[in-house]
């Protein structure tokens, strides 16, 4: 039965997290925390490895093969992992209901940033030569036509990648939360580039976590975590059926108020 | 400007890995439902097997980025894998030690 929901819980957290380039972990903690009944440590470890999974299934998908910028997440990911094993080293001094807290508040900024940029497209008119190294240009679905946007600040996207790592070991999330609205709104990288980038960072920013989970003893469930792997494999695939059909505000919408209830669950409702 | 698409070699590996790995933990979810006693050890096993190569797959993408970007001789970029892979690295050999230590 418990193995049942927990494959209910990663077909969710898997579609929400393919849709918005998250890992889904924000939704498949507190469910299996609460919901099933796991210890904090053992809900993070295996969200931590959905992660993993709804990250590779992403990038395999016309989405993320047609969207991701390899180069742009190959550079993050160095920052994102120094951070997640910095995170291992917080976890010996961090009690859980710190950490919550501090997620849940820097899910109440990014979706006020979010909210506040909703009609930021990030996309450069006209003929464009300079694009700069971690630069591209993409089809918008939406007009049909390519766009072509260039890389703003990449020392606050490395500062952010290396703060979602930090964030993903403590939370057990992949740090998507973070890096898509830092990309999208402050970084220049169009909504859906930023969703597919970040979905390649987050698995590889996961790893850490996991080896720090299991070597602590908190992943002792193994048909758990199978049955939350299977279940986010059926609803990556869910979610980028239906990512197709939406709309880029309405993605960001939708975003911000996914962050907005998180957090009030983190900083209210814990 | 860069080149958004993976390299199809990584796309492969990858697809293989999540195949098997599903392929692994649904028989061994399977398994656990219909058998008990020593075979359901087997079962588990399927599991760990499963997840034990999810995991993996982070390593391996890391890995195919720098042969990518090797062949490229975009050194730059050759790096920076380079430097993911020390980091990832670390993590593993931080957490052998840990678990050999207690």
């Amino acid at each position: 039965m418990f193995v049942l929901f927990t494959f209910l819980a990663g077909v969710g957290a898997g579609s929400v997290g393919a849709l918005l380039g998250l890992g889904g972990g924000i939704f498949l903690v507190p469910i299996l925390n609460i919901g099933v009944g796991l210890p904090i440590g053992q809900a993070t470890a295996i969200s931590l490895i959905t992660v993993i999974s709804t990250s590779n299934f992403v990038s395999l998908t016309s989405a993320g093969r047609k969207f991701a910028n390899v180069r742009l997440a190959l550079v993050l990911q160095v920052f994102s992992v120094a951070g997640a094993i910095a995170g291992t080293f917080l976890l010996d001094y961090l009690s859980p209901g710190g950490q919550e807290r501090v997620f849940g508040a820097t899910a109440a900024l990014v979706a006020m940033v979010m909210v506040s940029r909703l009609n930021h497209r990030n996309v450069l008119h006209g003929v464009v030569e300079d694009l700069g190294t971690l630069g591209g240009r993409v089809e918008d679905p939406e007009t049909g036509t390519e766009v072509a946007y260039r890389l703003r600040r990449l020392p606050l996207a490395v500062g952010v990648a290396g703060g979602a790592g930090v964030i993903s070991t403590l939370a057990g999330v992949g740090g998507g939360v973070l890096i898509v609205p830092a990309l999208n709104s402050w970084c220049g990288v169009p909504m859906r580039v930023a969703a597919a980038t970040s979905a390649a960072i987050i698995g590889v920013t996961a790893f850490p976590g996991v080896l720090d989970s299991y070597a602590r003893g908190n992943l002792t469930a193994p048909m758990l975590a199978a049955g939350a792997v299977l279940g986010a494999m059926v609803g990556s695939r869910l979610g980028f059926w239906v990512g197709a059909k939406v709309k880029v505000r309405s993605l960001k919408i939708f975003m911000a108020l996914v962050l907005a209830v998180v957090a009030s669950r983190y900083l209210f409702f814990k | 400007m860069t080149d958004d698409t993976s390299p199809p070699a990584l796309r492969g590996v990858i697809r293989m890995g999540l195949m098997t790995t599903a392929a692994s933990l649904g028989m061994g979810l399977v398994l656990s439902l219909v058998v008990s006693g020593p075979a359901a050890a087997a079962a588990a096993a399927l599991a760990w097997a499963g997840l034990a190569l999810l995991v993996a797959l982070p390593v391996l993408t890391v890995i195919g980025v720098l042969i990518d970007e090797w062949r490229r001789r975009e050194w730059s970029f050759v790096l920076a894998a380079v430097a993911a892979l020390v980091l990832l690295g670390f993590a593993i050999v931080r957490k052998m030690q840990w678990a050999l230590g207690a």
